[in-house]
């Protein structure tokens, strides 16, 4: 749920990273945390077991002015993406506003990326919330593996909802395609909430 | 739920002054409100070494998970988790259906007083979410435009 602060000139929108385990999502994050100056973000949060795998999110907080007159703030979330971490994740996506569904590009975790995306939207129903009415893109991660499943099964694998959705390929680790994603989703939920909240014309 | 939340230049003051009263009569820190999502809406007293963000990022992430624990043992949410430091500790209690306050005190004032007047607080607080939350989901002030 965004929020919109009138006092302090404010918004604030919550952009989840999706996907199943090891697919990049954490490494998103941190390539943002990277490249974006520290003016524009704070310190990134990472609930994250000794091994590096995360237990809870990780958090990191950029503000842009992407709106004119409010200074805007993006909450960007990663879940768990191991599927026994499933109560978690249900817990990051509580007041979601856009998503960037994280999928790997492995041949052999086409499975999971399914799964993954058919459990984000039961997550979701457990908010009252069904994925067409939630902006969100895919990111295709890992495209300079060997084995690289082709971009058109992925789209067939997973971009089949009502209404097909941006998708962008990326190497999170080197940076490639990383901006592209965080620019698209976070137009999208920006879109979406200014839509939602200008007058209504009768 | 609606969609959005809005908070006026108005409902914004009575938030900051609910939070500044309770610093004064608890005598505690800090006091920062927010919504179980995370979002910060009103924060209070000393920040100086803090981050109130992170803060109430993380004691989103903390009640959500006691809530999960709650509904294990047949609870619906436990209402109130206090952290105990050495020197600082911190209240969380739930106000009204979706926010939370996070009360940072030392040594120099009691957990019994930090909770007497958050309760008192949380009353307060949960009349005007209530208010802000009820609001049809229409910007309030005009319109809104993205920058080019």
């Amino acid at each position: 749920m965004s929020t919109v602060n009138f006092a302090t000139r404010e918004i604030t929108c919550k952009i989840v990273y999706y996907g199943p385990g090891l697919s990049g999502k954490t490494t998103n994050l941190l390539f943002i945390h990277k490249k974006v100056p520290a003016k524009h973000r704070s310190d990134m949060v990472s609930l994250a077991t000794d091994g590096d795998r995360t237990l809870f999110f990780d958090f990191l907080p950029l503000v842009t002015n992407a709106v004119k007159g409010f200074s805007t703030k993006f909450q960007l979330y990663t879940v768990p993406g191991q599927v026994f971490y499933n109560a978690t994740r249900k817990l990051v996506l509580q007041g979601v506003d856009g998503i960037v569904f994280v999928g790997d590009s492995a041949w052999n975790r086409m499975n999971d990326n399914h799964e993954s995306f058919v459990n984000m939207k039961e997550n979701l129903s457990e908010y009252g919330l069904i994925i067409e009415e939630v902006p969100y893109v895919l990111q295709f991660n890992k495209r300079d593996l060997p084995d690289a499943a082709p971009v058109e099964y992925m789209n067939h694998l997973l971009n089949r909802e009502k209404q097909r959705v941006p998708h962008f390929e990326s190497i999170a680790i080197r940076g490639v395609g990383v901006f592209e994603t965080l620019n698209a989703i976070s137009r999208m939920v920006l879109v979406k909430l200014i839509s939602e909240l200008s007058p209504k014309k009768e | 739920m609606p969609r959005h939340r809005f908070i006026t230049p108005d409902e914004q003051k009575q938030l900051d002054a609910i939070l500044r009263e309770l610093l004064k009569n608890s005598d505690a820190k800090t006091a920062i409100l927010l919504d179980h999502g995370g979002f910060l809406m009103s924060t209070q007293g000393f920040t100086e070494h803090i981050d109130p963000q992170t803060i109430a990022v993380l004691a989103a992430g903390a009640f959500s998970t006691t809530r999960e624990l709650a509904k294990m043992i047949g609870e619906e949410e436990f209402t109130v988790m206090f952290h105990q430091g050495r020197r600082d500790h911190i209240h969380l209690s739930a106000v009204g259906k979706d926010a939370l306050l996070v009360i940072i005190f030392e040594n120099t004032t009691t957990v019994g007083m930090v909770r007497l007047f958050a309760r008192e607080a949380s009353k307060k607080l949960a009349s005007i979410l209530l208010m802000i939350n009820e609001r049809k989901s229409e910007a309030p002030m005009g319109n809104i435009k993205l920058q080019q």
